[in-house]
C-alpha cells in the first residue's frame, strides 16, 4: 500500500516536472524567442534586446528554467502584456467559474449515469436496457460543442427560455447563476454520464451474477436493498475509475463548453492567450491545467487503491 | 476442467465461414455508415455542386432548399453542401492519420518493451505513464503556440496522445505470448530479436491493437473537430466540419442551419465508426461472440 502510494507520488512528480519543461520549452521554441513575441512588430532590435534583458531571456536556458521554477514555486507567474494584470490574479478570478462548471457536471453525470446503468443492468435485454444503451451511444457520439449549439438553438433562439451563454457570478444570486450554468452543465455532464452508464451496467451485470448476491437473495433481502446497497457498492469502484480515465476528455470538454457558451473560465483564458500570443498567461494556464490534471489523476489512483482492496495485493504484479 | 463439464465435441461446421459482422445489425449499420463517410471523403469533390470557397454574393445566408443551394449558404455565400462534402476529407484524414501515427509509434514501443522486459521495460513504461498523464488538448495548445495552428499539428497532438495507450496494449499482449513455446523455440533456434518480434510475435499480438485503433478512430474524428472548432486545427477558408461550426456560432439567430448540418455530419461519422468499432471488438474477442 505504502509502496503504491510512493510510486504514484513519484510518477506524479516526474510528470509535473516534465509538464513544466514542456511549457517552458514551448515558449522558448517560438520563432525569435519570447522577447520577440512580447515585442510589437515595430520594435527595433535594440528594444527587443532590452526586453530580453529585462525578463532575463538572454541568460542560458537551464538558468532561466531554474529561475522560472523558483518564481512559479512562489506563485509568481509573471504579468500579461495584453491585460497588464498579474497572471496569478487572472487565474484566481477564473478558477471558481471553471470549478463550478466541473463540479456540477460531474454531479449530473453521476446522478444520471449510475441509476441509468443500474436500471439497464437489472432488466438486461428489455426496452429500458436498449433505451439507455442507445442514449449512451448517442451521448458518446455527439460532440460536446455541437450538442451545445443545438441546445442554444432550441432553448435560447427558439423557445427563449434560457440564456444563450455568459456567466453570472454567485454573488449576484444563486438563481441567475444556475440558470446560466444549466445548459453548459447538461452538455458537459451527458458525455460523462454515457460513459458512467455503460460501465455501471457492465459491472452491475457481473456483480448480480456473483455468489454473494445469490446469498443475499437467499436470505430474503428485498431486491432494492440487494441492488442499491450490496451490488452497487462494488460498482462504485467503476465510477471512480471512469472519472479518472475521462479526465483528459473532461479538460477538452471544459474548454469547448466554455467557448460555446462564452463562460469566462480557465478554458476561455487558454484560447484567448493562444490567439493573442499572450505567452506568460498561456504558460500559467497550461501549468495550472497540467498540475490539476496530474493531482486529480493521483487522487483517483489513491482512491482506487483505498476502495478496492484487491488493488493493494497487486502492487508487485504491475 | 472436470469430466462432468465436458461437452460434446463441437460439430464440424459445413456452413461457409460467417462474415465477421454477420448477425450484428448495429455493427453492419456502422460499417455501411463508415463506408459512406469514406466514400464522401474520396469522391466528395466530384459530387459537390460548387467550389467550397466560391462565394455567391447574391445568395448570402440563403436557407436550405433554396435554388442552387440544397443546404443553403453561409455568411460569405458559400454553398454549405459543397463545404460539407469537401470537409469530410480533412475530418477523416485527421481521425485516421492520427490513429495511424499513434499505432506506428506505439506498437513497436510496446513490442520492444514486452519482449526485452527488465530495466528497459520498466523505463519505457514509466515514460508511457508520464505521457498517459498528459491531456491531448494541452499538447495541441502547445503545438499551436509554437508553430501556429494547422491540420498537421492537430494530427500530431491527437496521434502522440494515442501512443501510450497503444504501447500499453501491445506490451500486455507481448508479455502474454513471450513465454509461449513458439517464441522460445525461435529464441533457441538463434533467430534475431527483430525477426522474432516482427515475424513470430507481431501477428499474434496485433488483434487487440486493431480493436484499440477502431475504438480510437471515432474519438480522433471528434477530437479533430474539437481542435478545428477551437481554432487549433484546420484554418479557414479550408472547409472543415469543426471550423464550419465555429463560424456558424456568430450566425445562429439568422442562420440556424449553419449550426446543424456540420454537426450532423460529425455525429454520423463518429456514430458509424463507434458502431463499427464495437462490432470489430466483439468479433475479435471470442468471449463476446453470440
Amino acid at each position: 500500500m505504502l509502496w503504491t502510494v510512493a510510486r504514484r507520488l513519484v510518477i506524479a512528480l516526474v510528470t509535473l516536472v516534465l509538464a513544466s519543461l514542456v511549457v517552458f520549452a514551448a515558449v522558448h521554441a517560438l520563432p525569435g524567442g519570447p522577447a520577440t513575441a512580447l515585442s510589437t512588430e515595430n520594435d527595433n532590435p535594440a528594444v527587443i534586446a532590452a526586453t530580453a534583458h529585462r525578463y532575463g531571456f538572454d541568460q542560458p536556458l537551464p538558468v532561466q528554467y531554474v529561475r522560472w521554477l523558483g518564481q512559479v514555486a512562489h506563485g509568481q507567474l509573471g504579468t500579461s502584456p495584453i491585460t497588464d494584470l498579474p497572471v496569478s490574479t487572472q487565474l484566481v478570478q477564473r478558477i471558481p467559474i471553471t470549478a463550478e462548471l466541473t463540479v456540477l457536471s460531474l454531479l449530473l453525470a453521476v446522478v444520471v449515469g449510475v441509476p441509468a446503468g443500474v436500471a439497464a443492468a437489472t432488466r438486461p435485454g428489455r426496452p429500458r436496457d436498449y433505451l439507455s444503451g442507445a442514449a449512451a451511444l448517442g451521448g458518446l457520439s455527439i460532440p460536446h460543442f455541437w450538442f451545445g449549439i443545438i441546445l442554444i438553438l432550441v432553448f435560447a433562439v427558439h423557445l427563449h427560455v434560457l440564456p444563450s451563454g455568459g456567466f453570472v457570478p454567485l454573488s449576484q444570486g444563486v438563481g441567475p447563476n444556475l440558470l446560466h450554468m444549466l445548459l453548459p452543465v447538461i452538455v458537459l455532464g451527458t458525455g460523462l454520464a454515457a460513459v458512467i452508464m455503460r460501465q455501471t451496467r457492465a459491472d452491475m451485470l457481473d456483480v448480480l451474477g456473483t455468489d454473494y448476491v445469490r446469498t443475499a437473495r437467499a436470505k430474503g433481502l428485498p431486491e432494492w436493498r440487494i441492488i442499491w446497497v450490496h451490488a452497487l457498492r462494488n460498482s462504485l469502484i467503476t465510477v471512480v475509475t471512469v472519472i479518472g480515465l475521462q479526465l483528459g476528455a473532461l479538460i477538452a470538454g471544459i474548454v469547448t463548453v466554455e467557448e460555446v457558451f462564452g463562460i469566462p473560465g480557465i478554458g476561455q483564458l487558454t484560447l484567448d492567450s493562444v490567439s493573442q500570443r499572450d505567452y506568460p498567461t498561456l504558460q500559467g494556464v497550461v501549468l495550472l491545467t497540467a498540475a490539476t490534471y496530474i493531482i486529480a489523476n493521483l487522487l483517483v489512483d489513491l482512491a482506487y487503491t483505498v476502495i478496492n482492496p484487491r488493488m493493494r495485493t497487486w502492487q508487485g504484479a504491475t | 476442467m472436470t469430466a462432468t463439464t465436458a461437452t460434446p465435441a463441437a460439430r464440424p461446421s459445413r456452413r461457409p465461414a460467417r462474415l465477421p459482422l454477420a448477425g450484428r445489425p448495429a455493427a453492419r449499420a456502422g460499417a455501411i455508415g463508415a463506408a459512406l463517410v469514406v466514400a464522401v471523403a474520396v469522391f466528395g469533390p466530384l459530387l459537390a455542386p460548387a467550389s467550397p470557397t466560391a462565394s455567391d454574393f447574391n445568395a448570402i445566408l440563403s436557407p436550405p432548399l433554396s435554388p442552387h443551394h440544397l443546404l443553403g449558404t453561409d455568411q460569405l455565400g458559400r454553398d454549405v453542401l459543397s463545404r460539407l462534402l469537401y470537409g469530410a476529407r480533412t475530418t477523416l484524414v485527421a481521425g485516421i492519420a492520427s490513429t495511424l501515427l499513434g499505432t506506428v509509434i506505439g506498437l513497436p514501443i510496446g513490442l520492444v518493451s514486452g519482449y526485452f522486459r527488465g530495466p528497459l521495460d520498466a523505463t519505457i513504461m514509466r515514460v508511457v505513464d508520464v505521457l498517459l498523464a498528459f491531456p491531448f488538448l494541452l499538447l495541441a495548445v502547445g503545438l499551436a503556440a509554437i508553430s501556429g495552428p494547422s491540420l498537421w499539428n492537430a494530427v500530431l497532438a491527437l496521434g502522440v496522445s494515442q501512443v501510450p495507450v497503444i504501447a500499453r496494449i501491445a506490451r500486455g499482449s507481448t508479455l502474454a505470448v513471450r513465454d509461449l513455446e513458439y517464441v522460445q523455440a525461435a529464441i533457441v533456434n538463434g533467430e534475431r530479436d527483430l525477426v522474432i518480434m516482427g515475424r513470430h510475435m507481431l501477428p499474434n499480438i496485433v488483434s487487440p491493437v486493431i480493436v484499440q485503433t477502431t475504438v480510437a478512430i471515432p474519438l480522433s474524428i471528434v477530437g479533430a473537430a474539437i481542435l478545428s472548432f477551437l481554432g487549433l486545427g484546420v484554418q479557414p477558408p479550408t472547409a472543415d466540419w469543426g471550423a464550419m461550426l465555429a463560424q456558424a456560432q456568430s450566425y445562429l439567430h439568422q442562420a440556424p442551419w449553419l449550426g446543424v448540418f456540420p454537426g450532423v455530419a460529425i455525429f454520423i461519422a463518429a456514430l458509424s465508426f463507434n458502431l463499427l468499432g464495437d462490432g470489430v471488438r466483439d468479433a475479435l474477442d471470442p468471449r463476446r461472440r453470440p
